[in-house]
């Protein structure tokens, strides 16, 4: 054990109940006095703490690596903790795509550090690398989509990242926490999905800015590690630094199936104060949509006036692009037809949940009702390639944002859904739950 | 630093970095002048063409929302802009802000304060905007001493090639 990590847990952090999950693991982690006297990292204060892992995908690892080298970078870090990772346009859609996927594979080569092409960063990470009580900082906003497994991720921009691979290290400002707790159970064709769009409803896109969110309550322990991934995913898009949920035996099966340790456990404390805490009830949860333009214009869909014309379904990327996610899409398309005038767009978000969907039929099931798969990764999400739209377009989503232009055409509307939804969507040519 | 003078452009709320840099130039080029061409044309395709060397972009709240690219407010630099200016700034745009050198100032400025195209003055010694046309002045929240260190260097690589470090840079908080 380092012995920074040894001499506060003589200190007891990890044992107050006084202190949220940020301020254990920052506590922990940090490497220099963080000026309160008695060693705790407390929510406001600044640390510096070394980095677990790191990774960058095709859109700013070339900027990372160009400025890595500009800062006279000879060997990253720790070849063993830094991932590049090409998914955002792969297999390339152009000729400065594929350039800037060779300067990857080159400094990969050089560096000896880990490559992967094909699967989303996150997905791919959490399915071989991250474990309990891990700091991983990367150069993607949904980083923090690994909390689900009890880690401490966040997102950070090229200049931070190509620091990090040099030094191993980054400064943090030890964040508030909203405590987001879930009871009841599920009603029927309702999902993680909608618990997030129903939670960026009430916070908006900003409400838990420079915050963690964590996601608890006795509903937890029924939300599989897929579903918990889609939860953090998206405390990003309210703001969120990081977003956490607690392991519990869950979390300890994907581990163990995945051959991973259990990592560090760290429990935030129930006696912590947080900035703000609020329950959402899965007994009165109904199927929710984000309207075009933000993901915080969330209402249950029901709501809506009936009969919303779809053009394309667009159904994937780090939020809605997971086995659960796609078994949910074949339950609702077997059997049946995609509606003539609409598209449906569906990319697994890893290689192994590709391969996965296609043992279990689910591939077929969606080629079969007249849907399309693409190669894994982000989707049309990423902007290069893998359905784009154009001007006038309705798109139902699932995936993690609706700004405008995200899919393509500024004349465009997104209406951001659940899998679920969205292959309902796809089967009536209209904006549907049912 | 201490004080700039600028003409301002409005925005409104949730602009995010879609609307900054829109994806299809995203990697189009990492030359901050070539990427300032496309800036703000997700949401005022004519910007690049209006805007000058020195002026300040003013949002509302959660400025800079959504993906992490850097690129974004590269090409804000690369035409020229000095500051942001946003009732909030998301906060992995203003960790960009920062390290590329670009001033993100967050205030809660009242409605109708700012107008399209007019004058102000930000003076990061008082924490004051003044409206140069109205006259009337707002206090703003400075940013921690260690960032400003960072951001009158010109950003962390600046920083670091002038020989900074991460632990000079937080025990000075």
């Amino acid at each position: 054990m380092p012995e920074r990590e040894s001499q506060v847990q003589s200190h007891g952090a990890l044992e107050d109940n006084s202190l949220t999950f940020s301020e254990k693991i920052l506590t922990l982690r940090n490497e220099v006095d963080s000026g309160t006297g008695n060693g705790i990292a407390y929510a406001g204060d600044f640390v510096i703490t070394k980095v677990d892992f790191s990774y960058v995908h095709d859109v700013q690892g070339p900027l990372v690596i160009k400025i890595f080298k500009e800062l006279g970078g000879k060997n990253v870090f720790d070849p063993a903790k830094v991932l590049l990772n090409i998914d955002h346009d792969f297999p390339s859609s152009s000729e400065r795509s594929s350039q800037l996927h060779s300067g990857m594979r080159a400094f990969a080569s050089e560096q000896g550090c880990r490559i992967q092409e094909g699967s989303n960063c996150h997905q791919y990470v959490l399915e071989n690398f991250i474990r309990p009580g891990m700091l991983v900082v990367a150069a993607d906003s949904h980083t923090t989509t690994l909390g689900s497994v009890g880690a401490f991720a966040t997102g950070m921009g090229s200049s931070d990242v190509a620091s990090i691979l040099l030094s191993g290290m980054t400064w943090l400002r030890v964040p508030e926490t909203i405590r987001i707790s879930l009871a009841g159970k599920f009603n029927k064709g309702v999902s993680a999905k909608d618990v997030a769009l129903k939670a960026l409803g009430i916070l908006g896109t900003d409400g838990a800015n420079y915050c963690s969110v964590e996601w608890t309550g006795p509903a937890i322990s029924a939300i599989s590690i897929d579903g918990r991934s889609t939860l953090t995913n998206l405390a990003l898009e309210m703001g969120a630094k990081n977003s956490v949920v607690e392991p519990d035996n869950t979390t300890f099966s994907h581990l163990d199936s995945r051959g991973l340790d259990h990592g560090l456990i760290i429990r935030s404390g129930k006696e912590a104060q947080v900035k703000k805490e609020f329950t959402i009830n899965l007994d009165e949860l109904l199927p929710m949509v984000s309207l075009p333009g933000s993901p915080g214009n969330a209402r249950p869909v029901s709501d809506l006036q009936s009969g919303i014309p779809v053009t394309v379904v667009l159904i994937g990327t780090c939020t809605n692009g997971r086995l659960e996610d796609l078994r949910a899409v074949a339950r609702v398309l077997k059997g049946k037809k995609v509606s003539s005038g609409t598209r449906l767009i569906v990319t697994p978000n890893s290689r192994e949940v590709y391969s996965s969907a296609l043992k279990e039929g689910i591939i077929s099931t969606i080629i079969d009702s007249g849907g399309i798969v693409t190669a894994p990764g982000c989707g049309a999400c990423a902007g290069y390639s893998k359905g784009l739209i154009g001007d006038g377009e309705v798109a139902v989503f699932a995936g993690p944002r609706n700004f405008p232009g995200r899919l393509g055409s500024l004349k465009s509307e997104i209406y951001l859904a659940s899998p679920e939804t969205a292959a309902r969507s796809a089967v009536a040519g209209t904006l549907t739950a049912e | 630093m201490t004080k700039f003078t600028g003409k301002t452009w409005l925005y409104g709320d949730d602009v995010s970095t879609d609307s900054i840099l829109p994806s299809k130039w995203k990697t189009s080029s990492f030359d901050p002048y070539e990427l300032g061409k496309h800036a703000m044309s997700g949401i005022d395709p004519e910007f690049s063409s209006k805007v000058s060397a020195g002026d300040f972009i003013v949002g509302g709240l959660n400025f800079g929302c959504g993906s992490s690219r850097e690129q974004a407010p590269l090409a804000l630099t690369g035409c020229g802009v000095k500051i942001i200016i946003a009732k909030s700034i998301a906060r992995i745009f203003f960790r960009n802000c920062i390290n590329i050198g670009l001033y993100p100032v967050e205030v809660d400025y009242p409605d109708n304060y700012f107008s399209q195209g007019g004058e102000v003055e930000v003076d990061f010694d008082s924490s004051t905007i003044t409206n140069l046309v109205s006259g009337e002045k707002i206090d703003f929240r400075p940013i921690p001493e260690f960032l400003s260190k960072l951001v009158n260097a010109g950003g962390l690589k600046q920083f670091l090639l002038g020989g900074g470090t991460l632990s000079e840079l937080v025990s000075a908080k």
